[in-house]
């Protein structure tokens, strides 16, 4: 019982007969291992691949567990390999062949190496070098892609969808209108993808439509359509007194800044005020402003509001610090008296013990309301007349309402029998002369009314706060006067000074009321006042730093932009 | 004070100190101009670029893009007027004045549109470009040093000399253990990604199939498999090998891409740019 195998180093090759072995077992097994029978080590060749049993007559091959082996295309666990036949082992054909006279054995078997799957170095030394290659993304065509989204997205996009042109083209495809609008404001928001930024919150409601202000393309926006909306806004001169300021001959947008956020920005540099304000003579040679340049180191004294006609509500501006300063708001009033709180306490009244008792602000702050006679006087000045009926009391008002009140009180009183002393009578008659009949009720009355009226006007009731007027020579005594009362609301209207903003301080931090004996310019607070806490733009240690917008404003409301314009275009046809 | 000797002496000179890095001084002194400039001006409202600084820092910036972008027609001529190499170097350094007035031109100011988009867009070019130059002074010296005189065929032909003779010594082995050393001899790092050639971190071999290779052999020594050391070594040694040298193909991959790969970012986003450029001028001079 022996097999002799053949080798043959590869397909076609011829047999290597210094490489044939014969192995006299009846079981011999093909693998790598050492105790093999037939061990070869090859690449592919299990560690124990197959077996190879002879029973005598023939040969059979069996699949040790975990290999294969193949006969023609198909795989097979065991085969018969009968004369003639071929089964492949691993990399290994077997295949037996017919002995001849001088085979020293009873079978033959070639094993041929077979090449085909077997590893092929240089194969793999090639497909290093192209696994190992860098390969370029198609820089074109992500080119061209990038290229094409950025110009249909920022693009095409914002000219379809966004309103470009004017929010009308729309609107007149009604059809289209809302269905182009909603898809532009809830998925594009295209005119945002255009927008250089946030629109100021006055402005958001229409902000989204672009036309509301950029009317034509190409075109800066057009002052026009800013004045469609704010018609009332001044101008900041009198543009026939001052042509240098005339603002149609600026565009808002010069300081008005849109797209800058939240907060329309808006130019309110000192440098942009005083470029102007420092020289107003070069200008206006007959200007009555004063120069400045800074609100801490170079600004003039404020100039307050003083009456000059009270009947007609005429004020005139006088510098604080003016000593010829005429006030005619015909009002007798201190404050130093009416803060004299034992004075006041004594009184038993309520008045006077805070300066909220008289004064009371308005919404805003800006400025208080009136003080009035009914809220502020009644209390202390109850207008009494006749000591023996207090309770009769004049009306503050009109002097026919007075002068009614009196001759109802001694209309009442002359039923009532009660006589009073003639006024102007002589006590002593002249020695033989008759005396003079005594006066008729209705007499009586008519004197003592108009006695009372001289009384009260020219001093008890009225004239203790009122500026009057006597009689001229020859007029009666009912034709005293009680000069008409006017007083501003606003002493410094050319600043905007709001007392809620200032609510940390107390009144008397910038009133000196206590010491004020009268007069408006002892009352309102000098610049210097200000200036304890306010410093100009660049600021100072421990003072707020306050430019010119601080407190003045740019545009005066008395000479609306709209009206010269109309103005001018009028005689610009006439 | 002399070169040492066996420092290498480069016939190559660098684009940057080309004439003395002529065009850096440029940059340098237009970049400070420019921030100077900006520092001093006030305009009215926020700093803007409807300035009239911001008009001109606009209207500088458009040119030095269009004059930029014009190189990648200009580097692909032969001739024309000066070095190519000047006007290399005229290109990284004038890009890197622009990022400088093309920031002073936005005033800071950005927002989700079109205007910003061009920015970004223009910044991303000129990072991507700053890389590139960085890469294109770097690497070729440091390629040289990773290839240390072999070239790509080279390695690729040791590495497959390698995994042949490893899987030969394998043969020795029973079956799992070989199975693990063809696995390891086909480990060459796996896929190669973005994220690698991007970041320059290449796998780790030893983690992976080389290494447990390496341990299953270990543990043949005197044990289960009862393996010679001699046997087991030069496997070992082999296997190690290999990995070195994938790692440094991997290396020479990762240069080579990182050369080539910038500009896959350089180019496209400048074509972008330049539409998103033309977007941004037309918008705001269409809505003045």
């Amino acid at each position: 019982m022996s097999t002799l195998f053949r080798f043959i180093p590869r397909v076609g090759a011829s047999i290597d007969p210094r490489q044939d072995r014969v192995i006299e077992e009846p079981s011999i097994i093909v693998g790598r291992a050492p105790d093999c029978g037939l061990r070869m080590k090859r690449d592919g060749l299990r560690y124990h691949h197959a077996v190879l049993r002879e029973d005598g007559a023939n040969i059979w091959v069996e699949a040790l567990p975990g290999a294969t082996l193949k006969k023609g295309t198909s795989e097979v666990p065991s085969s018969l390999l009968a004369v003639g036949d071929s089964i492949r082992i691993g990399p290994f054909i077997f295949t037996q062949v017919a002995p001849d006279e001088s085979t020293p054995a009873d079978h033959v078997v070639t094993v041929t190496a077979a090449e085909e799957g077997a590893f092929d170095e240089a194969a793999q030394a090639k497909s290093y070098m192209s696994r190992f290659d860098v390969t370029l993304p198609n820089i074109r065509l992500f080119a061209f892609a990038l290229s094409v989204v950025v110009f249909a997205l920022f693009f095409i996009v914002p000219i379809v969808f966004g309103p470009i042109h004017t929010a009308a083209s729309w609107t007149t495809k009604a059809g289209r209108t809302q269905a182009a609008l909603s898809v532009h404001e809830s998925i594009f928001h295209s005119a945002a993808l255009w927008n250089v930024g946030e629109i100021s919150g006055a402005h958001k409601a229409f902000g989204t439509n672009c036309a509301s202000c950029h009317e034509s393309a190409f075109v800066p926006v057009r002052s026009s359509s800013c004045l469609s909306c704010h018609q009332t806004i001044g101008q900041h001169a009198d543009p026939h007194m001052s042509p240098d300021a005339d603002l149609n001959k600026q565009r808002c947008e010069s300081c008005h800044h849109e797209h800058k956020g939240m907060t329309l920005a808006t130019r309110n540099d000192q440098a942009d005020c005083v470029s102007c304000h420092q020289d107003t003579k070069s200008y206006a040679p007959n200007t009555k402003l004063h120069d400045v340049r800074d609100f801490g180191s170079d600004h003039p004294e404020f100039s307050v509001s003083l009456v000059q006609d009270a009947a007609l509500h005429t004020v005139a501006r006088f510098p604080l610090d003016d000593k010829n300063a005429v006030d005619n708001s015909h009002l007798k009033f201190t404050h130093m008296t009416h803060l004299k709180l034992e004075k006041v306490k004594a009184a038993g009244a309520k008045v006077g013990s805070t300066c909220a008792t008289c004064h009371e602000e308005t919404p805003g702050g800006m400025v208080f309301k009136p003080v009035t006679y009914d809220k502020a006087c009644a209390e202390c000045h109850q207008l009494q007349f006749e000591p023996k009926h207090p309770e009769w009391r004049l009306p503050h008002g009109h002097p026919e309402d007075v002068a009614n009140r009196l001759r109802g009180y001694y209309s009442e009183a002359a039923l009532a029998n009660e006589t009073f002393p003639a006024p102007n009578s002589d006590i002593f008659a002249k020695p033989g002369a008759p005396l003079p009949p005594p006066p008729t009720g209705a007499e009586m009355v008519s004197a003592q009314t108009a006695n009372a009226m001289m009384s009260a006007i020219a001093r008890s009731a009225c004239g203790e706060c009122h500026v009057t007027q006597a009689p001229a020579a020859g007029e009666p005594a009912s034709a005293w006067k009680i000069l008409p009362v006017y007083v501003p609301d606003r002493f410094l209207p050319k600043a905007q000074f709001r007392h809620d903003k200032h609510a940390t301080m107390t009144c008397q931090g910038c009133h000196a009321a206590e010491t004020s004996d009268g007069g408006v310019t002892a009352l309102i607070p000098g610049i210097e006042t200000c200036r304890g806490c306010h410093a100009g733009e660049s600021g100072a240690p421990q003072r707020i730093a306050s430019r010119c917008v601080s407190c003045h404003v740019f545009h005066n409301p008395e000479h609306p932009i709209v009206e010269t314009r109309a103005t001018e275009a009028t005689e610009a046809t006439k | 004070m002399a070169s040492s000797a066996n420092e290498p002496v480069s016939i190559h000179r660098s684009f940057l100190v080309w004439r003395g890095g002529y065009y850096g001084k440029v940059a340098l002194a237009l970049s400070a101009l420019a921030i100077v400039g900006y520092w001093i001006d006030h305009p009215s409202g926020p700093p803007n670029g409807g300035s009239w600084l911001g008009y001109a820092y606009g209207t500088i910036g458009l040119g030095l893009i269009g004059w930029l972008a014009w190189f990648g027609i200009r580097r692909r001529r032969y001739g024309g007027q000066g070095p190519l190499e000047g006007w290399m170097s005229a290109h990284v350094y004038l890009g890197l004045a622009l990022i400088v007035i093309a920031t002073l031109h936005t005033g800071f100011r950005f927002h989700w549109n079109v205007h910003t988009l061009a920015f970004v867009l223009m910044a991303i070019v000129i990072l991507s470009g700053v890389f590139g130059a960085y890469a294109f002074v770097r690497y070729p010296a440091m390629m040289t040093t990773n290839r240390a005189g072999s070239t790509l065929k080279t390695m690729a032909a040791e590495l497959a000399s390698l995994d042949q003779q490893c899987r030969d010594l394998a043969l020795t082995f029973d079956d799992e253990v070989a199975a693990l050393v063809v696995q390891a001899t086909e480990d060459y790092g796996g896929k190669f990604t973005f994220r690698e050639g991007l970041l320059g971190r290449g796998p780790n071999l030893l983690a992976g199939a080389t290494g447990a290779a390496i341990a299953k052999l270990r543990d043949q020594v005197g044990g289960v498999g009862n393996a010679q050391p001699a046997e087991v070594l030069p496997l070992v040694q082999n296997l190690t090998k290999r990995a070195t040298v994938v790692v440094k193909m991997r290396r020479d991959w990762r240069y080579r891409a990182q050369l080539l790969l910038w500009r896959a970012v350089h180019v496209p986003l400048t074509i972008a740019l330049v539409i998103a450029l033309g977007i941004h001028v037309f918008a705001v001079f269409y809505y003045r």
